[in-house]
């Protein structure tokens, strides 16, 4: 698949408005496949890296009895 | 507000033409989209394009008015472009689709569609059917590639679509 700042820009759009698939140069794509193609974070990637990120601050509040800021949705009360 | 650039890879113009002998009528899409697709020839290694899509006019005067009057009539559309020829889109075709010496000879009803800026999801195209004409296939000791001009005569409206 040839990329360019066009297509990113179409498929993030597309993903932004959940269309299931995108046509690139004539070429008929799904949505998600194009996306990790070109390195664009797919909505259920970026729920997961918030459920790794929240995980990995309970873990450490578990460990250490605080977080470290930068912490995700996650206060310290 | 958007200009619309057509200078890099992904938003090139794209002439496709479909001349299977099917008549797909006003239905246009069908040719590119749906059953046509498979005949379906791009127009490779244009140089220019020029969409004319001309509303025609009837002007009068009448003696109590300082101005003219003016009504329209039919419009007149055409889309001209020059390209360098290239062997199978000149002699060969797509599948079903003669190469475009053979559409102009045989003068086959054609489809066509112009892409303004690539086929990618949201691009804007135009589509109709007309004929094929001013071909003009030209070389000479200076420019010694074969270019030619070449003429869509369109029959009726264009149709106006996105990717």
């Amino acid at each position: 698949m040839k990329t360019s700042p066009k297509h990113k820009r179409v498929v993030s759009a597309q993903l932004r408005a959940g269309a299931h698939t995108v046509i690139l140069d004539g070429e008929k794509w799904s949505v998600t496949d194009a996306a990790q193609m070109m390195g664009i974070q797919t909505p259920a990637e970026s729920k997961k890296d918030k459920y790794r990120n929240k995980h990995a601050d309970l873990e450490q509040t578990l460990h250490t009895g605080h977080i470290e800021d930068g912490g995700d949705g996650i206060s310290e009360e | 507000m958007a200009y619309i650039p057509v200078n890099s890879t992904a938003e090139f113009v794209r002439l496709e033409i479909n001349a299977d002998g099917v008549d797909y009528s006003a239905n246009v899409a069908a040719a590119f989209d749906g059953t046509g697709s498979a005949n379906v020839l791009v127009v490779p290694a244009l140089q220019d394009v020029t969409v004319n899509a001309t509303p025609g006019t009837f002007r009068w005067k009448q003696l109590d008015s300082l101005s003219e009057k003016v009504v329209t009539i039919p419009s007149t559309n055409s889309v001209a472009v020059t390209m360098v020829l290239d062997d199978t889109a000149f002699f060969t075709g797509a599948a079903d689709t003669p190469g475009i010496f053979e559409i102009t000879n045989s003068k086959t009803e054609s489809y066509f569609r112009l892409y303004w800026q690539g086929n990618t999801t949201g691009d804007k195209y135009i589509e109709g059917y007309g004929y094929l004409e001013a071909l003009a296939p030209t070389v000479n000791p200076d420019a010694p590639v074969w270019t030619s001009p070449l003429t869509i005569a369109v029959t009726g409206d264009y149709y106006t679509g996105t990717v």
